[in-house]
């Protein structure tokens, strides 16, 4: 190519980027009118059945919203926002916390009033706050079933202590070294299991592998539905082993308008870890869209 | 200069994982991880030489019915192992038998037949149609002429179809670790949900080696199996698949 070709086309693409960069900032502006919120979620249906009600409510609230579509883990997301390229993302508290401190489960985040503003110290660097927290827990539990429960009299975690050593645990393959887990079970609960049956992560597998006799005590989420649907016993975490994994919104603080945050604490005010619960069973069980049973639920709700 | 230092950083990370003694002891150490692996992937490759390199052959001798077997083993091929194995693994009579063993055998098996079977078969109806009437007019009967003229001749045929099953079956039993079967799949799972690429990592640097060194194996069986006149190549670069000689010289 000659020199001049070769100048000519640098000078056009030059002109081209500095253009896209031009389209790509003017939506992001942070001027007085309501700028164009996007919103990302991790590939969780919960996460992405609660992305779809912040789309729904701040467009009830008057803000052009974009919803993305499942961005990936939590190691994509969350630089995402840190990146401004997402505005907004709803996350779990406690383990938010755990992630922006190197994966190592932090003590504030046993309990929401620490684990929120300790939230928004790591995130504050990068011009993200966390918005006050919903209703909704979704951390982990440890399950029984109804016959399990009633023969070794199990009500809360601490009540396996004379058990333990006769029952099998079930959980996902990172459960024998995870602080939240096996040894979490040991060190606090004093928990001594039989043995460990290494299972998806509160999917499927675990439910079947407690029905059919395999484990006896298993790691499930207290929002995805499945203690309630198959008549389970959650046992309580009297020792709270687990964290305070509330659902809140994590937001860039140029988007943090009053218009928004209200909008997103009425959500808030209305999402239990019952009425989460229902809506994953929706998409689980019955397959349906998250998009769908959001804005049905937030209907349901007066809340669009 | 920040991507470079952050793979350099990285490489150590993994290079340290390697090099911790706590994860090469134990129960969930490398080596105990490893034999796992193999054993599971020979038992699956056994199982499936077994079903389909058995059907293969008869089919491949017989010349009948070949073509919807390979066709039906195939279509077999799109079923998705990871699908196959969860749905195993919950029904209740099969469930987690074994830790795990039984579902993850079921569903690799599945996988490994097609290869197998279609290479066999193929291997089998290449023998030259001389060669076979020549064995039958030497008075040799069909299990005779089987077992003496016609499977020597679709060895590397055969072998092929075995070393193509066996690098799937070690790589994709991987997924065994899903089912409560611990294997090197469970590093890489565990690392994922963790957000500990560096433990992912270096479990698909193990399942990739192990997959090489298999690789590599079944090459030197491959040519020990292959009868010596075979092995050698004519100046023209085809193989003399027609040609028999006692001597092992090209004929």
């Amino acid at each position: 190519m000659s020199t001049r070709r070769l100048l000519l086309s640098t000078a056009a693409l030059a002109v081209a980027a500095l253009g896209l960069a031009a389209c790509g900032s003017s939506s992001r502006a942070t001027g007085t009118s309501k700028p164009t919120i996007t919103i990302g979620s991790t590939n969780f249906e919960e996460q992405e059945i609660v992305a779809n009600m912040y789309g729904d409510v701040l467009t009830k609230a008057g803000y052009p919203v974009k919803v993305e579509p499942p961005l990936g883990t939590r190691a994509v997301v969350v630089p995402a926002i840190e990146h401004n390229q997402i505005d907004i993302e709803p996350d779990y508290a406690a383990s938010l916390l755990g992630y922006l401190h190197g994966g190592t489960p932090q003590p504030a985040g046993g309990d929401i009033t620490t684990a929120v503003p300790a939230d928004r110290q790591a995130l504050s660097q990068f011009g993200v706050t966390v918005l006050p927290p919903s209703q909704a827990l979704d951390t982990n539990v440890f399950a029984v079933t109804k016959d399990t429960a009633s023969k070794y009299h199990l009500t809360t975690l601490s009540s396996l202590k004379s058990s333990a050593s006769q029952l099998t645990l079930g959980g996902p393959p990172e459960c024998p070294t995870f602080a939240g887990c096996e040894p979490g079970l040991q060190k606090v609960h004093g928990l001594n299991f039989a043995g460990f049956k290494s299972l998806d992560e509160a999917g499927p597998l675990s439910v079947a592998a407690l029905k059919n006799g395999e484990v006896q005590v298993v790691e499930l989420f207290s929002s995805d539905g499945n203690v309630e649907s198959n008549n389970f016993v959650a046992l309580t975490d009297d020792k709270h082993l687990e964290g305070a994994d509330y659902i809140v919104p994590v937001v860039r603080k140029s988007v943090d308008q009053p218009a928004l945050a209200t909008a997103l604490a009425e959500l808030n005010a209305k999402l239990t870890t019952d009425a989460i619960a229902k809506l994953n069973l929706e998409v689980t069980q019955q397959k349906q869209q998250p998009a769908a049973v959001a804005s049905s639920w937030l209907k349901s709700q007066g809340l669009t | 200069m920040e991507v470079w230092d952050h793979f350099r950083h990285f490489v150590a990370s993994v290079a340290a994982w390697f090099t911790t003694s706590a994860h090469w002891t134990g129960s969930s150490g490398i080596p105990q991880l490893v034999w796992k692996q193999v054993l599971l992937s020979v038992a699956v490759v056994a199982g499936a030489v077994l079903i389909g390199g058995g059907l293969g052959l008869i089919l491949g001798h017989t010349g009948k019915g070949g073509l919807v077997a390979v066709n039906a083993a195939n279509a077999a091929r799109a079923v998705p192992s990871l699908a196959l194995l969860t749905l195993f693994a919950i029904l209740p009579a099969i469930a987690l038998t074994g830790n795990g063993f039984l579902a993850a055998f079921l569903a690799l098996v599945i996988l490994a037949i097609p290869p197998i079977l279609t290479n066999t078969y193929v291997g089998m109806r290449e023998v030259d149609a001389d060669v076979r009437d020549a064995a039958r007019a030497m008075g040799l009967t069909g299990g005779q002429r089987l077992t003496q003229v016609e499977l020597p001749l679709a060895i590397p045929f055969i072998m092929a179809g075995i070393r193509t099953a066996s690098i799937e079956v070690v790589a994709t039993s991987t997924l065994a670790a899903y089912v409560s079967y611990t294997d090197l799949g469970t590093p890489i799972i565990a690392g994922l949900n963790t957000n500990n690429s560096v433990e992912a990592f270096a479990g698909a640097v193990l399942v990739a080696a192990l997959a090489g060194i298999v690789a590599g194996l079944l090459g030197i069986l491959q040519r020990a199996l292959t009868p010596s006149p075979l092995r050698r190549r004519t100046r023209t670069g085809l193989l003399p698949a027609g040609r028999l000689t006692t001597t092992g010289a090209p004929a």
